[in-house]
């Protein structure tokens, strides 16, 4: 603990520097298994073949990157809002170890081929066990922190952090039910139909509580920190917080538009897809407001950047979302390269641009120094922007193209093309998308060595001081 | 009209009520004051609290 | 107030999404799977086929692949039957997916003959010359069968110990085959749903020489795989010399013919593309 401070910051750096080490990993599957659909030649069966490696890069990216960055700063917040330290370091140390332990064995099962194969849900119960574990010494050290707090009323970000807490607990462990044949396999607990909406009210909230409610607790925070003037409006967070977790939980089926699940849970999921835009839009509008007078700061303050960045990106997100929840245009783009476009935008362009600044302003106060070099921060946020934007707008072409292409029909009614036809014409796409995947792990990076750079900085000047 | 669509439609609008409860409480003019004040508070948390930033134990009130 | 008292605040959080989940998400157990929508003739998988989708699941082919067929016209034109909710009672876990990388799969069954997926698996591109498959000829190895009795009690499908048996010597391969030979079988679609052909069937092309170099490409790239690029006959018979009219032709390319495993290539060519093949096929003979 960091005595001088009086705040368990110790563990923050470890959470971190192993977030920044899966976040890598991530990126790295990624681009690898980019290049395997453009390039089939690249599989190596049988521990790298596309079907085996897709499940490593998203969980590497949403529990690896995304939790373990979330586990850092929902401890660096939660201690800084409640003005008081950590309720237990200790716990905090095994949950650190607990978390990288999972991260890797879920990285071999998976390479080994144990995976349920329901998405983002892929770990055989012996691993999943442990994510349970692992889950609760979280919740619950931040939840006694927050109790026995300094400060009495909670800023918003608490309420999305608490938020988090249980909603993830509630999807992980519903979804993750199963019926345990050996140590390395299991069947779902629920059938056809039922298992597909069960799946995908997990699948789609875990947007909401894992890609949504942390990075907003996070921007939340470190907009205001960031550029020195508080957010627009408390009450407003407060409305809308409480109508996003309301409505997130109705729109699971979305992701089942026109299959065998019955049509009125689709029609839901659909109307509160849409109704979501005004809650994720007062985030928005939050963010914009704060920025009233401090738009300069776009120019002069790199952090602000990042997070002005990311939650355009989060409002784009949240319209697109939902123009795809609507039937109609689900039955067009659905299934096609569009979705990964989507997604992309999300993860690559709103958690990680958030998660970017977070870091840029946690670890020279962490390592009490300065940041190593700011034009170099500059250069990683245009790189990772190219980056993302290169991929996204290629998927959005190439879905859009190919579901016209699947859609044309003859003048007799029978279909013009059959499905081989139109995913040939996808290669250009996924070769500009590799390249957009390299531009961005090029970001990334630049990145990690002005990390590296300022951590080191840090340390020489600590020791400087002691001798 | 039939039951069931009476019942959704009361459903609708008890859960419309709750949220104009939670907006007027919010926007209430008592609340103002108070449900602004984490947004000041929060830009100065640098430290931990001690007597003399202001901060209190909750517990011990 | 709840702002101030965490505790609370966490049991309304709590309960706010409980509310949503309670009716999209546990509700529906109450309709879906209902024994009314129930399809007599969906089977319970046997244990070659469970062990062939373990591998299907293994190997993340669900990555790339859906098992459902919409409602749609781009849908059910290109794949068959749309899915129903009834087909899927057996399926822990389901395998719709969420991706089409490669072709929906959820009426693969019967589709192809056994040979068919044999070399595709082994060489997807020699059956698709620009497919980006992985190449799964490792899974000609043998089935591990330490399990599948225990697999077929957990999920309380009927065998007998001669299904058990009859694993024995059999490739991981065969497994797989097994299982996408049954998904989306069950039910007789096939033979209720096979687009008929309208009209008089006239070779709009015959005669015409012009055509023949298309046919041949057409013919290269989608009927070589089985009947071979000099048709002599391979996973398919013989087709030189076609002793048939080319109406009967036509109709065995445009609506494959189900007994003989020769799948309907309409919708992947059309009528004007069918018959140039048709052309073709009727201009080759042995020397």
């Amino acid at each position: 603990m960091n005595q001088q401070e009086g705040y368990a910051d110790d563990i923050v750096k470890g959470f971190v520097i192993w977030s920044m080490v899966w976040g890598l990993v991530a990126v790295l599957v990624g681009v690898f298994i980019s290049f395997q659909i453009a390039f089939p030649q690249l599989n190596f069966p049988p521990y790298l073949t596309y079907g085996r490696l897709r499940p490593i890069h998203t969980n590497a990216g949403i529990f690896g990157w995304g939790i373990g960055s979330f586990m850092a700063f929902f401890i660096y917040i939660t201690q800084r809002l409640t003005r008081t330290s950590l309720w237990s370091p200790g716990l905090a140390k095994v949950q650190l170890w607990l978390f990288n332990v999972v991260i890797a064995l879920a990285a071999v099962t998976l390479a080994m081929g144990m995976n349920r194969s329901k998405e983002y849900a892929e770990l055989e119960w012996p691993v999943a066990s442990l994510v349970v574990v692992l889950w609760v010494i979280f919740a619950v050290n931040i939840v006694m922190t927050i109790v026995k707090r300094r400060e009495e009323q909670m800023y918003i970000s608490l309420w999305y952090i608490l938020a988090t807490l249980v909603g993830v607990a509630v999807l992980y462990l519903v979804n993750n039910a199963a019926i345990p044949v050996s140590l390395t396999k299991s069947y779902s607990a629920y059938a056809g139909a039922n298992d597909a909406n069960v799946q995908w009210w997990y699948g789609h909230n875990a947007v909401a509580m894992v890609l949504t409610t942390p990075p907003l607790a996070i921007f939340y925070y470190f907009l205001p920190k960031a550029t020195g003037v508080p957010i627009y409006s408390h009450r407003m967070g407060v409305v809308a917080f409480w109508s996003l977790i309301f409505m997130y939980l109705w729109t699971g089926a979305h992701h089942l538009l026109w299959t065998p699940v019955p049509d009125w849970v689709q029609t839901l999921a659909m109307g509160f897809s849409v109704m979501l835009i005004a809650p994720s839009w007062a985030a928005v509008f939050n963010g914009y407001f704060s920025m009233n007078g401090q738009w300069h700061q776009m120019r002069e303050n790199y952090l602000v950047k990042f997070l002005i960045f990311g939650i355009t990106f989060y409002g784009m997100q949240t319209l697109q979302g939902p123009s795809q929840a609507v039937r109609t245009f689900s039955a067009f783009i659905h299934y096609t390269d569009w979705v990964p476009g989507h997604v992309h935008m999300g993860t690559l362009g709103w958690v990680s641009l958030v998660l970017f600044a977070a870091i840029y302003y946690t670890v020279p106060r962490l390592y009490h120094t300065e940041v190593y070099s700011v034009p170099l921060a500059n250069v990683h946020f245009w790189l990772v922007l190219t980056g993302q934007l290169i991929f996204s707008i290629t998927m959005w072409i190439a879905g859009v193209q190919q579901a016209a292409m699947l859609n044309a029909t003859n003048p007799d009614g029978s279909l013009h093309y059959s499905f081989i036809e139109t995913m040939v014409e996808l290669y250009p796409y996924w070769h500009m998308r590799a390249l957009g995947g390299v531009i961005y792990l090029a970001g990334l990076l630049v990145f990690l060595y002005n990390i590296y750079q300022t951590i080191a900085g840090g340390k020489a000047q600590a020791a400087a001081q002691r001798a | 009209m039939d039951s069931a669509s009476i019942y959704y439609l009361g459903v609708t609008l008890l859960l419309f009520l709750v949220f104009a409860a939670i907006v007027a409480r919010t926007y209430s003019r008592k609340q103002k004051a108070k449900g602004e004040q984490p947004k000041y508070r929060m830009m100065d948390d640098d430290y931990p609290s001690d007597e003399k930033k202001g901060g209190r134990d909750v517990r011990r009130k | 107030m709840i702002e101030k008292k965490p505790i609370i605040f966490l049991l309304l959080a709590t309960l706010t999404i409980l509310v949503g989940t309670v009716i999209t998400m546990v509700l529906p157990f109450r309709w879906i799977n209902d024994p009314k929508l129930a399809i007599a003739s969906v089977k319970p998988y046997t244990p070659l086929q469970l062990e062939g989708r373990d591998i299907y699941i293994r190997e993340g082919c669900n990555n790339c692949h859906t098992q459902t067929v919409r409602p749609l016209l781009s849908d059910t034109e290109r794949y068959g039957e749309y899915s129903k909710s009834g087909e899927f009672v057996y399926d822990q876990p389901f395998l719709w997916g969420s991706r089409r990388n490669g072709p929906d799969l959820a009426r693969i069954g019967g589709k192809y003959p056994d040979a068919w997926h044999v070399k595709h698996m082994k060489d997807p591109r020699s059956m698709v010359p620009r497919s980006n498959m992985p190449s799964y000829d490792f899974l000609n190895r043998p089935l591990d069968t330490s399990l599948s009795e225990k697999k077929m009690k957990a999920l309380k499908f009927p065998y007998t110990p001669a299904d058990i048996q009859a694993l024995q010597g059999k490739s991981e391969m065969d497994a797989i085959i097994a299982y996408m030979q049954k998904v989306g079988n069950d039910i007789p679609w096939r033979k209720t749903g096979k687009a008929e052909v309208l009209g008089e069937l006239k070779n709009p092309f015959q005669g015409n020489m012009s055509v023949l170099p298309e046919g041949q490409k057409l013919y290269a790239e989608h009927c070589a795989q089985c009947h071979g690029i000099e048709l002599k006959g391979e996973v398919g018979p013989d087709l030189r010399d076609l002793d048939q009219p080319d109406a009967k032709v036509f109709t065995s390319v445009y609506g494959g013919i189900a007994a003989g495993g020769m799948p309907s290539f309409g919708d992947t060519l059309g009528k004007e593309r069918t018959w140039k093949v048709v052309t073709y096929l009727k201009s080759v003979h042995r020397k």
